[in-house]
């Protein structure tokens, strides 16, 4: 009992272990890796929108900061994605947060020249136009001449044009003539808004610079590759465990082949030891007694040996199993990934189209159809509306698909070895889909099953093994006639057929295949311990002499076999549907 | 002696009769260099600058009411005597019309009450900046020990313990009573009090009959005199940071400094942010007097003085002012009254 409990806890540490690795060899840090990438680009579209922004501003295309502003709170959801990303992502969300600091200096600095520029044109023009400088020719010159050198410094921001404002600022109020006007609060506010507009030039284009300075895309290309190390790494890992799986998985063979012979040499050990008693016994009736005693004890002997043998066989066939399995989940967990990765992309694009149009109704002259029309182009939404479903509905069915087959192993991990009613139909099902990548390279599985079958008092674990060895026996029989096909054709795929009755008191299951079937000769040993004709390391022997104990011994059904050799082989076994009582609870 | 004129034809020409006299070479290589669109006359002719408000958020969205009924909940302060709703009062302007705020226990708190109304439609949140966004906002004034001076959490506390009411939150937040719903219940409400149809509104919708002549002309001033520099956008103001003081230094002239009047300073810490504050809205100004952070404008008038001398550095005469009161007017925008 400490024995098969200990078994037991080997076994769920193994299929741990297997799960583990089948995790860590699936995790190749894609998804950290796109998200990565799409936040990355993101910021660098925004760092392109915000010199473009700050570029129309400075040459007078655009007086609205409604734009720029826009991005500002936009960009806000970029910053809590690299947050999210994680502190490696810390200096390119400084530099932004430096950025936005500046675009705010730099939107209050371009308002204040903005005005004073404007400003100062309408004041100048107003004083030309007044009654005061009608008669002042020479200070109408002047007048006109700082008006060409604050225009001029404005755009092109020279020292010449600005020692000529100056110049003409100190002239005019030494000026007798001008003396009248330059007493005046409006000619105060001139020379005022000429000091911003001198003041503000260099300020707003060293903040431009200052912006431009914080190399935001250098920064993004670095943050870039730093990710995609990390990727790299990530992949390399995935890949170890990969390799770690495969190398759990020829232990556990390995094992469980060494555990094999160690058995059959016992029992051989123990048979000889049987034959030398018998010698003795007819030698000497005088030891008769003694000599029972010790039969009978290796008999018992010899029961635990046949015990432990079954419990390596399920050893065996759970690190088959678990690498089956894996593989089984893995290939639907794959395009799930896809179709999900596909969608987050897609999700994406709407969400950026969707804030650029409501950007876009924001703005002072709103987006027309037209351009809302070339939005919803550009965001490809006509094949994500067409895609999208698709990738949704081949994601369910994988998760389906994963679902079945977890169903199917909880149910074949915990299976109670008592004797009680159990569903055959189910513990069929669920063997068919825990076998199947044993059987579906080579082989079409067909269920017939009885719906009206009743639930058989059986030991269901043991069902269990019975089924899965005959269905992996059978797919072996049918991969020989395909193998051989292969060398010359296109092999045509054979089938296993299962079907359950019931008749007369008992439940009957047929297990038929298409494969190279067996001789007479063959036929009437197949049930013999270690009779096997299957090359070294594909078989043990073991499989048909364990069904027949199972069905046979503990469940008093009987097995039966028709075969033809190039035809195929059918096995019918069956159960007895009312238990007898003395058998009962032989567990 | 002359005068500002805000007629842009004649400026417009008398421009381009001063370029076209210019006889030296580099003149008019200047006149090649300079685009139309930096010219005054083009910034006029062209009107841009401001555009009208749309809604933000259905108000038939299930947490909008929810909101407004915590909004205007007194538990939301530790004696259960302040509601948000007890400052900014909805239709008053959004505002409490004192110079500073109110809290418990009659504490008179440092600065003045922003309006309420077109919150969601600013950049940023507080005169300061300091909350990016509603939902930032929202628990400020709550822990702020002389507004509400309490805690969410014992905000919470009490909303759960009234077992109608959290039934009532239960059914519009599955996940019950909690810091974050409350905060983005009032801020789901906050961002559905945007005041929609104004007059100015209609007149930029094509009713030019929406304004009076007066408000039309106050229009035209307000985009001549360079209001329009930094009050600009849908909600005329709140997309920018602006220094108070710029062509003149308001704070010396009015005397006896607060930690208030530093601004932007306070939460950025820069020396260049000093005396910076987030440009307010300008939508339903008319019904939230006084103005300005330290509320020492009492009327309209004399906050459109303020500006035009300390912001844009220009004189005005009575008539221009009264015209541009006229048009601050035009931006009463209405509430809906299931939200008042």
């Amino acid at each position: 009992m400490r024995r098969r409990l200990l078994l037991a806890a080997y076994g769920v540490a193994l299929l741990g272990l297997a799960s583990f690795l089948v995790v860590r060899a699936s995790n190749t840090g894609q998804e950290a890796f796109d998200r990565a990438t799409a936040t990355l680009s993101s910021a660098s579209w925004f760092e392109s929108a915000m010199e473009a922004a700050t570029l129309r501003l400075r040459s007078y295309l655009n007086d609205s900061f409604d734009d720029i502003t826009a991005l500002q709170v936009a960009e806000r959801a970029l910053l809590a994605d690299l947050d999210a990303l994680g502190p490696g992502y810390a200096p390119l969300a400084g530099a932004l947060h430096e950025e936005a600091r500046l675009i705010d200096d730099f939107k209050a600095q371009h308002a204040v020249f903005r005005n004073s520029f404007y400003a100062f044109q309408r004041l100048v023009g107003d004083l030309r136009a007044s009654e005061a400088l009608r008669n002042d020719a020479r200070g109408r010159e002047s007048v006109g001449q700082l008006e060409r050198a604050v225009l001029s410094y404005a755009f092109l921001g020279t020292t010449e044009d600005r020692a000529i404002v100056e110049r003409l600022i100190t002239r005019l109020r030494e000026d007798a003539g001008f003396a009248p006007i330059a007493a005046t609060d409006d000619w105060g506010f001139v020379v005022a808004h000429v000091r911003r507009v001198l003041d503000g030039r260099p300020l707003i284009v060293a903040l431009d610079e200052e912006r431009a300075a914080l190399d935001i895309k250098r920064k993004v290309g670095d943050q870039l590759a730093g990710a995609q190390a990390v990727y790299s790494a990530t992949v390399a890992r995935a890949r170890y465990h990969l390799y770690a799986l495969f190398a759990l998985a020829l232990m556990l063979v390995v094992v469980a082949i060494w555990e094999i012979a160690q058995v059959r040499h016992y029992v051989a050990v123990v048979e000889e030891h049987g034959r030398g008693l018998e010698a003795r016994v007819a030698e000497r009736t005088a030891d008769l007694a003694t000599a029972n005693d010790r039969l009978r004890q290796d008999a018992v002997e010899r029961e635990r040996m046949q015990e432990d043998l079954l419990q390596a066989r399920k050893l065996e066939s759970v690190g088959q199993l678990a690498a089956g399995v894996a593989h089984e989940i893995n290939t639907p967990i794959q395009f799930i990934g896809d179709n999900i990765r596909f969608l987050d992309v897609a999700f994406k694009d709407l969400s950026t189209c969707l804030t650029d149009i409501r950007a876009g109704v924001h703005r002072s002259t709103p987006l027309s159809g037209l351009e809302v029309d070339e939005l919803l182009q550009r965001a490809d939404t006509a094949f994500i509306a067409d895609e999208a479903p698709r990738a949704i509905a081949q994601s369910l069915d994988g998760v389906d698909r994963v679902r079945e087959i977890v169903l199917a192993m909880k149910a074949f991990a915990h299976p109670s070895d008592n004797v009680e009613p159990a569903d055959l139909n189910t513990a069929i099902k669920n063997a068919i889909t825990m076998t199947r990548s044993e059987w579906k390279f080579v082989a079409t599985a067909v269920l017939e099953l009885d719906e009206a079958l009743p639930r058989v008092p059986c030991a269901l674990g043991s069902i269990n093994q019975v089924l899965v060895n005959m269905i992996v026996n059978a797919a072996h029989a049918i991969g020989d006639v395909v193998k051989k096909a292969g060398a010359t054709d296109t092999p045509a795929l054979g089938q296993i057929t299962i079907r359950t009755r019931a008749v007369a008191g008992y439940a009957e299951i047929d297990i038929e295949d298409t494969g190279s079937g067996m001789s007479d000769a063959i036929q009437a040993r197949i049930f013999d311990p270690f009779f096997t004709t299957k090359v070294v390391g594909r078989g043990t022997g073991q499989g048909l002499a364990i069904a027949h104990r199972i069905i046979v011994g503990r469940h008093s059904g009987n097995i039966r076999v028709r075969s033809a050799v190039g035809t195929g082989t059918c096995f019918t076994i069956r159960l007895p549907l009312v238990r007898e009582e003395t058998v009962a609870g032989a567990a | 002696m002359f005068t500002f004129s805000s007629s842009r034809d004649l400026t417009g020409v008398l421009m381009i009769v001063a370029l076209a006299g210019c006889t030296r070479a580099d003149d008019s290589a200047l006149a090649d260099r300079i685009p139309s669109t930096a010219r005054v006359e083009h910034v006029e002719a062209t009107l841009e600058g401001l555009s009208a408000v749309t809604r933000l958020q259905s108000i038939d969205d299930p947490r909008v009411a929810l909101g407004k009924e915590l909004f205007a909940d007194a538990r939301l302060s530790r004696d259960n005597t302040v509601s948000c709703r007890s400052c900014h009062v909805i239709n008053r302007g959004g505002a409490d019309g004192l110079v500073t705020a109110v809290g418990i226990e009659g504490q008179v708190g440092p600065i003045n009450t922003p309006t309420v109304l077109n919150s969601g439609l600013n950049f940023a949140q507080f005169w300061d900046g300091r909350a990016a966004t509603l939902e930032e906002q929202v628990p400020g004034p709550i822990h702020n020990p002389v507004e509400m001076g309490t805690d969410l959490t014992d905000v919470v506390a009490k909303l759960g313990a009234d077992t109608k009411f959290a039934r009532r939150f239960g059914a519009v937040y599955p996940t019950g009573v909690s810091g974050a719903n409350v905060v983005d219940a009032i801020a789901t409400y906050e961002r559905a009090l945007v005041a929609l149809d104004s007059p100015f509104d209609r007149y930029l919708g094509g009713d030019t009959s929406a304004i009076s002549a007066q408000a039309e002309r106050g229009y035209r001033a307000f985009l001549a005199l360079g209001c329009v520099s930094c009050h600009q956008g849908p909600n005329v103001g709140g997309n920018m940071y602006q220094r108070f003081g710029i062509m003149g230094d308001y704070f010396a002239d009015r005397g006896h400094p607060t930690d208030a009047d530093l601004g932007r300073f306070r939460v950025t810490g820069r020396e260049r942010d000093k005396y910076v504050f987030k440009v307010p809205s300008l939508r339903n100004v008319a019904n939230t007097p006084p103005y300005f952070h330290d509320g020492s404008a009492a009327t309209l008038e004399d906050a459109v003085n303020v500006m035009i001398k300390y912001q844009l550095g220009r004189s005005v005469n009575d008539d221009e002012r009264h015209d541009i009161v006229a048009f601050l007017k035009s931006l009463e925008g209405r509430v809906e009254d299931s939200l008042l």
